[in-house]
């Protein structure tokens, strides 16, 4: 019932801005007929159309029914969600992404941790065409479960952490330091310094791989209606432990689209490890949306927040950290973004976790361009 | 160690992003420099939230613990309110609890004693009035003593009417209330209902003259504790209920009652969402009641929710799915310089399973609670930043008193 009110709350806009009188209707705010005598127009929420700014959380697979109930209660109508082997066949992509939509949850993304910063891939090592092998039947698989986004990163010796610090309140959280005892991680396997892989690899082979990668899996992508987004290496360090990380830098990144030279293939912005570079990667978040976005080349944000740049950052809550996380927002609706935002990577929150309190300011903030943008 | 890099990272911050000219800085207003009229940086943005005089705080647990009290601080909230029993609530105990929460780095903005703030034999002049006025006085004497100058006062004799619990996005329960169906008063473990709550009319007369006589009472104890008295709307706030009318129900009746209190230290409590039941009912607007009491710095508290629509029949929902604009309650607290407290309430109850914590417990955590004070404090750091960038030459404390 409340949901049909606001539906017709929203159908009423028309009428708001011929009506005379409060300022709400001067800025567009609805006025429903049905309500109209018993408000004063001034106070009306701002009604905009369903956002194209979508934000995401990223549960299990087979989450409980509550939980899409809680995400829903949120406001949140979208999810990405990993499958993992030995699960990752044709009908279990199928299933999960019905598993959702009986609930009214639309899954986004799907991604697969056995096809995703794969050394082999990465690094050229043996066995490195079954595994494109594998991501063009992960990206049919996608196709035939109609899920037509997913996201992929190119790390070869993984994800680097060091011990977890506290950021705001005591909070445990994320953090790296590039001088002080780090790993990398990836799935199952741990990677450390001084030499992951044996050996130092050079820049030109991590493009060579790149490109042998990407050319294979692009016109499978295109065929099953799958954009695929890249993921910036985390953290966008040139070098690490021997192997370079060509997802660390504006002018890498264009490099790389141009290479793949298909419509298919853009970013998954994560801007949490964009600022971990600081003034090392070209260009800031927000120019990076300026840049890509316009060039409808970005297809999933991961929206947090640090406290600092490398060399040492610790990730914070997204009201904590040295970017105000509005002007991001802001250049999204600037670039009409159209896909999904996911405030990943939250501290711990004692008593329970951080997502709602993220999901709630990410929500008004989202709510506030939005707004803005009608007036 | 981790504060001390706090607050490096804001003396770095701060003046990093006076020089900076790329897209992570610019100055804060707190710096004295003029603050170009474009977004400001994280860190000085962190630095606007802290100095925000919308102060936004949580109503704690009696028996709270760490674990609570840090979820408030990971939240960015420095600020609690508190609603001991009555058997616990003196000087000591008020003494203790503020010791207790600085040691947590939370400040007791305000104490309540629900039994206390909204007692019919005061409201109604029952046997037994004085005695209750007596306690009133002794509680704001142990404020007083404790050095806390908020507390609330509500002037309902029959309580908050609600009818049975709907359903609001998602299937979230929510507080519901239908006019023209079933519903009750309740406060505390007293149970009212109609035609007649209290057993006969009560006159407009009378309940004026009662609480005439209980804050001429009150108000010189508050002034001479430094304790600030803020009246809450009743809810619903219609004029009569039940033969009991509702003086504050109105902005005619705020204004009449502050005018009889006639202190510096009677203001108000703004319940958003009791007011926003009334609609355009209630001679000024939320709006409206923060354009005209701000100024005159007789808002001492503002509750945060929404409602699907007003009266006959509302449902509350969360503060971004109901009729009112929470962006604008904001804006408009900014414009008068609000300087109290802003609290949520009536948060709809959240789906809990799989997700940790409790369901509407009261202040521990929460998701429904940690949601709401998410999106509330973005509003609030939007209005901040908004105001520093439009007003870029607000700089050191003026030498003009």
């Amino acid at each position: 019932m409340s949901d049909n009110r606001r539906d017709f709350i929203k159908k009423s806009i028309a009428i708001a801005a011929a009506s005379a009188g409060g300022i709400g209707a001067a800025i567009g705010g609805p006025v429903d007929p049905e309500l109209k005598d018993r408000l004063e127009s001034v106070l009306m929420q701002q009604p905009h159309k369903k956002s194209t700014i979508r934000i995401i959380m990223q549960p299990n697979a087979r989450m409980a029914a509550s939980g899409m109930t809680f995400y829903r209660q949120m406001g949140i109508e979208d999810v990405t969600v990993w499958i993992d082997p030995p699960n990752d066949n044709a009908e279990y992509y199928i299933g999960t992404k019905k598993h959702f939509a009986e609930a009214g949850i639309n899954v986004y993304c799907m991604g697969n941790s056995a096809v995703h910063n794969q050394d082999k891939i990465v690094l050229n090592l043996p066995g490195r065409d079954e595994k494109i092998e594998e991501y063009k039947k992960h990206l049919r698989n996608l196709g035939k479960a109609g899920v037509t986004y997913t996201t992929y990163a190119h790390m070869g010796n993984g994800i680097w952490d060091s011990p977890r610090e506290t950021t705001r309140g005591g909070a445990g959280a994320r953090s790296f330091n590039q001088y002080g005892p780090n790993h990398g991680r990836w799935a199952k396997s741990t990677f450390y310094p001084p030499l992951s892989h044996g050996r130092e690899y050079t820049e030109e082979e991590l493009w060579e791989n790149w490109k042998y990668f990407i050319r294979q899996v692009a016109p499978v992508a295109e065929e099953n209606n799958v954009r695929i987004g890249i993921h910036p290496d985390d953290p966008p360090i040139p070098k690490l432990a021997g192997v370079p990380r060509i997802f660390s830098h504006f002018e890498r990144y264009k490099k790389a689209l141009d290479i793949a030279n298909s419509p298919n293939v853009g970013l998954c912005l994560c801007v949490g490890s964009w600022m971990e570079g600081g003034d090392t990667v070209g260009k800031t978040p927000v120019e990076m949306i300026e840049y890509f976005g316009a060039q409808k080349k970005i297809f999933k944000i991961h929206f947090r927040n640090i406290e600092m740049p490398i060399p040492h950052f610790i990730e914070t809550f997204v009201d904590s950290g040295y970017t105000n996380m509005y002007t991001i927002m802001k250049a999204l609706k600037k670039v009409n973004f159209d896909g999904v935002l996911f405030p990943d990577h939250v501290p711990d929150m004692a008593g329970g976790n951080a997502w709602p309190f993220s999901v709630g300011y990410v929500k008004a903030l989202r709510d506030r361009v939005e707004a803005e943008a009608l007036v | 160690m981790k504060e001390n890099r706090r607050d490096f990272i804001r003396k770095t911050g701060v003046s990093v992003a006076a020089v900076s000219v790329g897209g992570i800085g610019s100055a804060v207003a707190a710096t004295g420099k003029p603050v170009p009229k474009k977004n400001v940086s994280g860190n000085a943005l962190q630095e606007l939230a802290l100095a925000s005089k919308i102060r936004i705080a949580v109503q704690s647990p009696n028996d709270v613990n760490a674990t609570q009290t840090s979820f408030y601080k990971q939240m960015g909230l420095n600020h609690v309110v508190l609603s001991p029993d009555e058997s616990k609530a003196n000087a000591d105990y008020y003494d203790e609890r503020k010791k207790y929460y600085t040691e947590a780095s939370l400040q007791v903005y305000g104490i309540n004693i629900p039994s206390l703030l909204n007692d019919e034999k005061i409201i109604l002049n029952l046997p037994g009035r004085e005695e209750r006025i007596e306690r009133y006085k002794q509680h704001l004497r142990d404020l007083g003593k404790a050095g806390i100058t908020y507390t609330t006062y509500s002037h309902s004799a029959n309580g908050v009417w609600n009818s049975a619990n709907a359903t609001t996005r998602a299937t979230a329960v929510a507080k519901s209330l239908n006019m023209d169906g079933e519903k009750a008063g309740q406060w505390g473990d007293k149970k009212y209902t109609g035609p007649l709550s209290n057993g006969r009319e009560y006159t407009e007369k009378e309940m004026w003259d009662n609480f005439e006589h209980f804050i001429r009472a009150v108000a010189p104890v508050a002034e001479e504790n430094h304790v600030r008295i803020g009246i809450l709307p009743d809810d619903p706030p219609v004029p009569k209920l039940a033969g009991v009318p509702r003086l504050f129900s109105s902005f005619e009746g705020y204004k009449r009652g502050l005018e009889l209190a006639k202190s510096p230290n009677v203001g108000i409590c703004l319940s958003v969402g009791t007011w926003i039941e009334g609609g355009n009912k209630m001679g000024k607007d939320v709006l409206g009641m923060i354009d005209y009491f701000g100024p005159q710095k007789k808002l001492f508290k503002v509750r945060v929710s929404n409602v699907d629509q007003p009266l006959p029949h509302y449902t509350a929902t969360f503060v971004d799915n109901g009729y009112a604009d929470i962006y604008k309650v904001m804006k408009a607290l900014k414009k008068i310089n609000f300087d109290g407290v802003l609290i949520a309430e009536n948060i709809p109850q959240m789906i809990t399973a799989g997700v940790g914590g409790g369901r509407n417990a009261n202040g521990a955590y929460d998701p429904g609670l940690a949601w709401t004070i998410g999106y509330v404090k973005c509003l609030r750091d939007r209005v901040e930043e908004e105001a520093a960038i439009e007003q870029p030459m607000i700089t050191k404390k003026s030498n003009k008193s």
